[in-house]
């Protein structure tokens, strides 16, 4: 089932953005969805007013962050949109980690983080959020877009 | 590789094209991408593909995509790709989405739109403003739709998954321009695939050929008045194409054809003599582009328009 996210749940999701990643916004001029499997959809507010008269759709706009727990995970689409306003628990890639990354293994880090979950960034782009664990990455990367490991 | 039957038809309908065709049709088919601008401009993704070796060539249909001359790598597994910086889709199936022309703020629908490489143009075109009502029939290629709309970043659509037979129950008059890129025998994608040569008959055609008529005539009735409808398949058998155009024209008196002005592609007008059937004149106005005229895929192409009942 397709709802709008309420006040308090936009709310609770920017606070949540501010005060692990350091990144200030309020999704001005889209509006945000609970797309099943606590997942959060962008779409503009055009393309939801048309959505909200009709009976049913399989699905609207795009897959921007998933609510595990008390924490929200951002996609890849979702740093892509609001990764340059990263201040904090982010790391920046290499060329080899970066390809590492797109096909969803794990990669070592030398610093030491203490944020479950980490965004990646690599050559001024952003390719999604990894669990941290002690000082491995596992990046969350969907199979069906994964490169594949040869 | 081509069954007796494929060949006489096609000896029929190509005349002194034919050996050129076939000569064509044993060459694989040349790599091509889309450069997704909503995510990255082109002359920047140029730049880094030039850098790690890549030899491309613009499109000179589209402003927005390259041909792979030479790739050090396979272009389906690059970290780009998989970011969502380019689309690989065959050159001239960016046309159809060209020659809609969608703008910013348009109502759109893609009536047989999976796995979205038209729909995920369109967006493009329409920098994420107004809406896409892309649409399939099958769970499957819904997913592949989904997929595609995602990596592509495509805010604007709402996809579902209705019989586009019936679409026009539920959206008469509603949408300033319609895509009909229909299911079809893929003729003019031998190249790709010669199972399509092999297995071709014309049973299949016929059927083919009702199914497509019922999705134009659905996808017509969608329109709003002054709207645009651009008809397209992949196929070269004039069942699929001028046959369709015909039976729409008849079935609607408000449905015209217009003219397709592109430049820089090698094509022939549509036919109006087929077999034992005679069509509409107004269908030389429709564009057929052969695999041997542009070293592409082959496709048949229709822009009609609704006008005041």
């Amino acid at each position: 089932m397709i709802r709008k996210l309420n006040n308090s749940e936009i709310k609770q999701f920017c606070e949540y953005l501010e005060k692990y990643y350091g990144i200030e916004e309020e999704f001005n001029g889209y509006v945000l969805l609970w797309g099943g499997k606590n997942k959060i959809r962008l779409t503009t507010i055009e393309t939801y007013e048309f959505f909200e008269k009709m009976k049913k759709a399989e699905l609207i706009g795009v897959y921007i962050a998933k609510r595990i727990g008390i924490d929200w995970v951002l996609s890849v689409e979702g740093t892509q949109l609001i990764g340059y306003k990263v201040k904090k628990n982010f790391i920046e890639l290499n060329k080899e980690e970066a390809e590492k990354w797109m096909k969803g293994e794990p990669i070592k880090i030398k610093e030491k983080i203490f944020s479950k979950f980490i965004i990646g960034k690599y050559n001024g782009t952003y390719l999604g959020s990894g669990r941290v664990i002690s000082n491995i990455v596992y990046p969350y990367v969907s199979k069906w877009r994964r490169i594949s490991i040869e | 590789m081509f069954n007796a039957n494929f060949l006489e038809y096609l000896k029929e309908l190509l005349e002194n094209e034919l050996e050129i065709f076939l000569e064509n049709s044993m060459k694989p088919l040349k790599e091509s991408i889309r450069v997704n601008t909503l995510k990255i401009s082109c002359s920047s993704l140029k730049n880094i593909l030039i850098e790690k070796g890549w030899k491309i060539e613009n499109i000179p249909w589209v402003d927005y995509g390259f041909w792979i001359n030479y790739s050090p790598e396979d272009i389906g597994q690059t970290l780009e790709h998989s970011l969502g910086y380019y689309y690989i889709q065959g050159a001239m199936s960016m046309l159809p989405v060209e020659i809609l022309d969608p703008k910013p703020g348009e109502t759109i629908l893609d009536l047989c739109a999976a796995p979205g490489s038209k729909t995920t143009q369109i967006s493009q075109k329409m920098q994420n403003k107004g809406i896409i009502i892309a649409n399939d029939i099958n769970i499957k290629r819904i997913k592949a739709l989904s997929s595609n709309i995602q990596k592509c970043f495509s805010i604007n659509v709402i996809i579902l998954m209705r019989d586009g037979r019936f679409f026009f129950k539920w959206f008469k008059n509603v949408f300033d321009k319609v895509l009909v890129d229909a299911p079809c025998s893929s003729t003019g994608i031998i190249r790709k695939s010669w199972k399509v040569a092999k297995k071709w008959n014309i049973k299949t055609i016929e059927r083919l050929s009702k199914y497509q008529t019922q999705l134009l005539l659905s996808g017509f009735d969608c329109l709003k008045e002054g709207g645009i409808l651009v008809y397209s398949t992949c196929s070269i058998c004039p069942e699929e194409n001028e046959r369709c155009i015909n039976n729409l024209l008849k079935e609607r008196n408000n449905a015209y054809l217009e003219g397709i002005n592109i430049k820089n592609v090698k094509y022939e007008n549509g036919i109006t003599k087929w077999r034992n059937e005679e069509y509409n004149k107004e269908i030389l106005k429709c564009i057929r582009i052969y695999p041997h005229h542009n070293d592409s895929e082959g496709f048949f192409i229709a822009k009609i328009v609704k006008k005041n009942d």
